[in-house]
């Protein structure tokens, strides 16, 4: 009977005691948390200074018509506006946010009510995922304080170099639930991250500067997802689609190769790929570069249009997020593809012109485009907006700002 | 001339120190059977959960969980028609739901495989039992799995059927031998009966092998009537087809079951689902359908067994059905190789001893031959072989994506485990913004977006498509078609949501967006991505 029992026992007990085994010695246990490798984020410098495209006069200039507006209080608008101008701006004119109040305003519920009233929810809230940011297409109420693309915040924090292990102040979460940092957001925005999504720009950007040289993640589906694999995403669709005439893609390719030039995450196959498409692109505005020196939506199609007779205010809303948002790419891009600088120096030119033409009314309606060819201009200057533009401030206001700096 | 000396493997290489009293022998042919099965097992597991209607069988399953009882009446749908529930497959569905509650995914991914792996273990016991050698075994298995290849992807109630009907065949390779089968097969019946509506099946298998045993036995008696009911295979075969139907009763429909399961296939709209429409000879049901005929007409020459009534009974009548409607290929998998098995065992002996053909009277039957194969040579098995099986079975649980899920305690999560069309971030958004009300999405998604939400969205159509009237059922084919009127419709059945998929839906994905887009919207965007809009329905003005 022994024998027998054991015959018909001894197998399967032996193969369940060597799997259990196989767990204690060969298992380790995973955490699906994005480990990024560094708690400050990268800076990706600007890499030209070409006194052609703007002067200092000009520059400054430019600079003043583009302080962050409050009335009526977007976040989108606050977002570009804290881009533009960096931690360090300070006016010293109660009309206008500081560079602190701006970050604060994302990092610390109450100072986002100091301006968006009480009434206006929240802009970060946790789900059942983790933290989760109040999006536009969330509910039909509100929109203006919610946040624009998917990621923009993160992203905005890293471009002015937020460290991961800073705080953020939620509302009504007592305890446990109510701390939070920088960290935890990037962990839980970038989990929430697949590529079906229509918007992963601002993803890629933040992945670069904060989890760079880390190659892949997981997501909460449990997807691995490899920093190529979101390459390709930005390289295949067509030109133009995507936010803002689909120019956040070559923003976000542009910033993961300068990224990888610090610390190296792509592959060689993918560097030819993302350089290939910049200079396909670089090639093609070339191509269709106006006389005046703007583009228009059309410059996939490689060819000039023709300049409007009469330009009103929503053509040159358009022709301004076209060429701000590609003389801001091409300012981080490499020089092997960039166009020749006489192209750059016409879109500038034209770029400066327009912008110090403008009404203010027009600009402040249409902020976001408007700072990123004030953006892309000192870029391409290779300066701070802020320093550029207290360069030719009165001397009290400079004064007071190097007092505020001490 | 020199002569070359015998050569002798030392006795360390020869000796067998791990064969024992309390350490198992295994043949060759039993090796090859756990090979067999372990590789069935995780080939299936390599499959991913297809969405297409495997979330509505565990949202029922779900229902009958919370509710303690059977629905009624349609409890997902967002206009409940008077279509009668048929409850055929409540015991499959309530055991999904229970494996996914308490196992997760992981847990439907590892049951799918392990069904697979009875299956094919039972078809090969049954061809055993049939007269196939034991070496034989695995080709049965191996034939069930490739004839099987359209089917068996799928994780769905038709896999405990296929489950019974491989005991019924192998009922029926026992009976005239064995009286134990009139006891488990009832049993069998009534499980099946509750798991799935394919009953009938079983009944087929069971009847031509009644009918079949009485030929024999009449043959076998001179053709004479009162002599051949005497037959003990004869009693038994009648016996356990009486006790069958009985069981088969045994079910929330009693005896109706039987009649609505025929009339079941006759829903207008099943006539558009794909697997309810007749075999086409370029698809891989038809090339794999027209293979196997190929080859049982090859067995028909080479084969020096006789061919059985019943063995002809249970072919025509499942290539005939196989024909008719592509899912049916299920049954002639499981069929065909039990019946196969043991002519090309048959023929292939007949070949390598070089005798030719056996005339007919020296053609043994199966029945004659059932427990030929089963006899193990005591120098065939050795405890190395168990070992080897250890490690076969070993190294299959850590390959398998599922068994390795369970022994690491590391599941794979939504993504690598489910199909990629299956809605997983529509349907995740639409959960975490608690999203709830009447939606129109493509049948195949609308499963899932009820899993996701608890059944809050309540879809206009969804996959058990036989309990939607025709008119919705046209409807939602037109508004999913791009149909002008599309607007109206989503109107009329007062749906709130709209989800479409862009590569599926191209004309009502468009109309969306322009809507959306438009001086007066009819709705209002909530969520998109590469693959689909989710637009909120906007009150009329």
């Amino acid at each position: 009977m022994l024998q027998r029992l054991s015959r018909v026992a001894l197998p399967p007990l032996v193969v369940v005691a060597a799997l259990a085994a196989y767990r204690v010695i060969a298992v380790a246990s995973t955490d699906d948390r994005i480990a990024p490798a560094r708690n400050e984020p990268l800076i990706i410098a600007p890499r030209f200074d070409e006194p052609r495209v703007a002067t200092d006069e000009q520059l400054a200039a430019v600079l003043d018509r583009v302080k962050p507006p409050v009335q009526p209080l977007k976040t989108n608008n606050m977002v570009h506006a804290l881009r533009l101008w960096g931690l360090a701006a300070d006016f010293h004119d109660p009309r206008f946010p500081t560079g602190r109040q701006m970050r604060d305003y994302i990092l610390d519920d109450r100072v986002f009510r100091q301006f968006a009233g009480d009434r206006a929810p929240p802009l970060f809230y946790r789900d059942r995922h983790g933290l989760a940011v109040r999006s536009f297409d969330e509910v039909t109420t509100d929109q203006d304080t919610s946040s624009y693309h998917a990621d923009d915040l993160l992203a905005t924090l890293a471009e002015v170099g937020t460290p991961l292990d800073t705080p953020l102040h939620l509302r009504d979460c007592e305890g446990h639930a109510g701390k939070a940092t920088v960290g935890d957001l990037l962990n839980d925005s970038l989990r929430r991250f697949h590529l079906d999504r229509l918007e992963y720009e601002w993803a890629a950007i933040s992945y670069a500067r904060y989890v760079f040289p880390q190659k892949q993640f997981k997501n909460l589906w449990g997807d691995r997802l490899h920093v190529d694999q979101i390459v390709d995403e930005a390289v295949a669709p067509a030109l133009a689609l995507g936010p803002c005439n689909g120019l956040h893609r070559l923003e976000a390719l542009a910033v993961l190769y300068r990224a990888d030039e610090q610390c190296r995450a792509l592959g060689p196959h993918t560097k030819r790929k993302i350089l290939a498409h910049m200079r396909r692109v670089s090639d093609l505005l070339v191509q269709s570069q106006t006389t005046e020196g703007y583009w228009t939506r059309r410059w996939p199609d490689g060819t000039p249009a023709a300049s409007p007779a009469k330009a009103d205010a929503d053509d040159i809303y358009d022709l301004i997020l076209v060429t701000g948002h590609q003389l801001e790419w091409l300012a981080l891009a490499p020089e092997e593809v960039q166009p020749p600088r006489e192209t750059i120096v016409r879109a500038g030119q034209w770029l400066t012109r327009t912008l110090l033409a403008l009404d203010q009314k027009d600009i402040e309606a249409a902020y976001g485009p408007y700072t990123h060819a004030a953006r892309a201009l000192a870029l391409w200057r290779n300066q701070e907006p802020y320093q550029a533009w207290l360069k030719l401030q009165p001397v009290s206001v400079s004064l007071s700002a190097i007092q505020t700096h001490k | 001339m020199s002569t070359v000396e015998p050569f002798e493997l030392p006795a360390c290489v020869t000796r067998d120190n791990l064969t024992g009293p309390y350490f198992p022998n295994t043949s060759k042919a039993m090796l090859a059977a756990v090979i067999a099965l372990c590789a069935i097992f995780a080939l299936t597991s390599f499959n991913r959960l297809n969405h297409t209607d495997l979330w509505g069988h565990v949202n029922f399953g779900r229902w009958i969980a919370e509710h303690g009882a059977l629905p009624t009446a349609d409890p997902f749908s967002s206009a409940p028609t008077s279509q009668p529930m048929l409850h055929s497959a409540w015991l499959a569905q309530l055991t999904a739901y229970e494996v996914e509650h308490w196992f997760g995914k992981e847990g439907l991914v590892f049951g799918h495989a392990l069904l697979m792996a009875a299956i094919a273990g039972v078809l090969m016991w049954a061809a055993v039992c049939r007269g196939a050698p034991a070496g034989w075994a695995w080709v049965a298995g191996a034939a069930m799995f490739v004839l099987d290849l359209p089917i068996h992807g799928t994780i769905r109630p038709q896999l405990f059927g296929q489950l019974g009907a491989a005991l019924f065949l192998l009922g029926a390779a026992q009976l005239p031998t064995r009286r134990h089968p009139l006891v488990w097969l009832p049993i069998v019946a009534a499980l099946w009966v509750n798991l799935h509506g394919s009953i009938l099946m079983g009944i087929a298998i069971l009847g031509a092998f009644a009918v079949g045993m009485t030929w024999n036995a009449l043959a076998d008696r001179g053709w004479k009537i009162g002599a051949a009911v005497a037959d003990a295979r004869l009693g038994r075969a009648w016996l356990a087809l009486a006790l069958v139907l009985a069981a088969a009763c045994l079910n929330p429909h009693g005896p109706l079951l039987l009649v609505r399961t025929v009339l079941f296939g006759e829903h207008a709209a099943l006539s558009s689902i794909s697997e309810w429409q007749a075999t086409r000879f370029s698809s891989l049901t038809g090339m794999l359908l027209l293979a196997s005929l190929a080859g049982t007409v090859a067995l028909v020459k080479l084969s020096p067994r006789k061919w059985e009534l019943f063995e002809i009974l249970i072919l025509a009548a499942f290539a005939v059905a196989t024909f008719s409607a592509i899912r049916l290929l299920a049954w002639w998998a499981l069929a065909w190789p039990v019946i196969a098995v043991p002519h090309a065992a048959a023929a292939w002996q007949a070949w390598r001893s070089g005798a030719g053909f056996q005339p007919a009277e020296a053609r043994r039957t199966g029945f004659e031959s059932a427990h030929d194969g089963l006899e193990i040579r005591p120098t065939d098995s050795t405890a190395m072989r168990t070992l080897m099986a250890m490690g076969v079975v070993f190294m299959t649980a850590l390959l398998a994506p599922p068994s390795f899920a369970l022994i690491s305690g590391q599941a794979r999560g939504d993504g690598p485990i489910m199909v990629t069309d299956t809605p997983l971030y529509l349907a995740d958004d639409v959960a975490r913004r608690d999203l709830a009300g009447n939606i129109a999405a493509p049948m195949d998604w609308a499963d899932y977006l009820v899993w996701k939400t608890d059944g809050r969205l309540k879809p206009l159509v969804y996959s058990h498509v036989h309990l939607t009237d025709a008119q919705t059922w046209d409807d939602h084919r037109a508004i999913f078609q791009g149909d002008p009127a599309w607007m109206a419709k989503l109107r009329e059945h007062s749906m709130n949501y709209v989800a479409a998929s862009r590569k599926r839906n191209p004309e009502l994905t468009k109309a969306i967006m322009v809507d959306a887009r438009g001086q007066k919207p009819n709705v209002r965007i909530v969520y998109q991505d590469q693959r689909c809009v989710l637009a909120e329905i906007l009150p009329a003005k």
